[in-house]
């Protein structure tokens, strides 16, 4: 009688297993295929191996069929729900004509197998695009305030030159606008400002404290770059909210900002915020979207490459480019212009590299040996967005300066 | 009469287990054709499915209990698989 029932149990459970199986031959999207491999699989197994275990009838046979049994009935679940919403967002095709998630989940336009070749052409785009998608979410200075920003674009140049100082190391950013700043031999000044917000939420005791001995050690450092400053320097020193302190506000005063590619004005002291909370440094591309003005990230590497122009073919963006070039900012001859410029703007940055003596190359691909990278803005909303570092983004190893409007 | 039908189960489970086979190579090849990287990841989930049924037949044919041994393990590793693939999936998305 058992053998019988053993045997039917393992019939049903065949014959499910065979209709899954005809289900993820048969259906049009994975979705649907889905919903037959883990529904009619997870009880085709299982009513095996519940058979198997009847058919038996020993204890340990027993045991691990049923460990078995119990852990596809635990795991198939969850493993199913993954892949589901790991195939939604990474846009598997859809044949159902409503779309229940819409809205709720991000998804991908394009299916991953579709990306491939084209990825670098869309990561471009998007990189190009999301210079405006950018400019909508943040509180943007008005279009009269663009146009005046333009307007300090005019000629080359810049009348000061600021910086602002970020713990624990400060002292290459210091270099870096003490040398931009004789270049031209305009005045200098330091900015070192301890966040409010950072205090109010660190969860360590004392964090006023913390933060301005970890400034004052870095204060002491860069000390060592300033006092052999060869233009007038001056610094300051403030507590209060950075967005409104650091950036410039008056674009005819034609200050040129330096900040580093990361940090914060909590100056690296460790403030015990939990991992999942937004990070203080998350707002460091808000100051250079505040600032009036051209702001350099200045990277850590020193490459020896071209510097890159990556147009989106805005006005904007073509005459901070030509302010660049002009103002030189940096030493190099090579100029690389990718992106998509129109004729007019391709035709007078040539015209500029002529003038110049400069070396003028059109390409598609930014070099990760650029020594900089000229761009609208930066190509992320955070510094460490989905666990990618925000250069990685322009191009994967990419660590020199990026001038942004 | 017991003794018939014991040899018409061990049989029919010899049966079961080439029917089985033909499912598998139903997966396989919707692992091979695709056309996407979620449909393949379907199919390997649904042909560890049918390869843990498998174990267990092979298991009640021969009479060893080992072959549950290999279906628990199996049905392990897809587990694990499973998950790494989804989330590879969904990085891939991030990313770009």
């Amino acid at each position: 009688m058992l053998a019988l029932l053993a045997f039917l149990f393992k019939l049903v459970g065949v014959g499910f297993l065979c209709v899954a199986t005809i289900g993820v031959l048969r259906f049009v999207d994975p979705f649907q295929r889905m919903h037959a491999s883990t529904k009619a699989g997870t009880l085709g197994a299982g009513l095996v191996l519940v058979g198997v275990a009847i058919d038996m009838g020993q204890t340990d046979a027993v045991i691990v069929a049923g460990i078995t049994f119990l852990f596809l009935l635990a795991t198939l679940p969850v493993a199913g729900h993954l892949l589901g919403r790991a195939s939604y967002i990474s846009g598997a095709p859809l044949e159902s004509s409503e779309d229940a998630l819409e809205g709720v989940l991000p998804r991908c336009e394009v299916p991953l197998e579709a990306r491939g070749e084209a990825a670098f052409e869309r990561r471009m785009e998007s990189m190009l695009g999301g210079a405006t998608d950018h400019s909508g979410a943040a509180a943007k200075p008005d279009t009269a305030h663009r146009a005046a920003e333009a307007d300090a674009f005019a000629k080359p140049g810049y009348d000061a030159v600021r910086f602002a100082i970020f713990g624990p190391d400060a002292k290459a950013i210091a270099r870096r606008a003490e040398t931009l700043a004789h270049a031209r031999s305009v005045p200098l000044s330091g900015i070192a400002v301890i966040d409010e917000d950072c205090i109010a939420r660190a969860k360590v005791p004392d964090p006023g404290e913390v933060i301005r001995s970890a400034l004052a050690r870095t204060l002491a450092e860069t000390q060592g770059v300033t006092a052999e400053s060869r233009v007038p320097f001056s610094l300051t020193y403030e507590e209060g909210d950075p967005l409104a302190l650091i950036p410039a506000c008056d674009a005819q005063a034609r200050e040129l900002l330096l900040l580093p590619c990361e940090g914060w004005c909590d100056h690296g002291a460790d403030l015990g915020l939990p991992a999942g909370e937004s990070q203080p440094g998350d707002k460091l591309f808000a100051l250079a979207e505040r600032h009036a003005g051209a702001t350099l990230f200045v990277g850590t590497a020193q490459a020896s490459g071209p510097v890159a122009i990556l147009h989106d073919g805005s006005d904007a963006l073509h005459s901070l480019a030509l302010w660049a070039l002009g103002s030189r900012l940096w030493d190099a001859k090579d100029i690389l212009l990718t992106g998509r410029p129109n004729a007019e703007q391709t035709e007078a940055i040539a015209a500029f590299a002529e003038e110049n003596a400069l070396e003028l190359t059109l390409s598609d691909v930014v070099p990760a040996s650029a020594c900089a990278v000229i761009m609208s803005a930066p190509p992320a909303r955070q510094v460490h967005e989905a666990g990618e570092f925000w250069q990685d983004r322009i191009v994967p190893g990419f660590r020199a300066d990026v001038l942004v409007g | 009469m017991f003794e018939s039908i014991d040899a018409f189960v061990t049989g029919a489970s010899v049966v079961m287990l080439v029917i089985l086979v033909i499912a598998l190579v139903g997966a396989a090849v919707r692992m091979i054709v695709g056309p996407g990287y979620a449909d393949r990841f379907v199919a390997l989930d649904m042909l560890t499915g049918i390869a843990v049924a498998a174990c267990a037949l092979t298991a009640a044919v021969t009479l060893r209990r080992e072959f549950l041994d290999v279906g628990l393990g199996v049905a392990l590793i897809a587990f694990l698989a499973t998950v790494a693939l989804a989330s590879f999936l969904e990085k891939k998305e991030r990313k770009s």
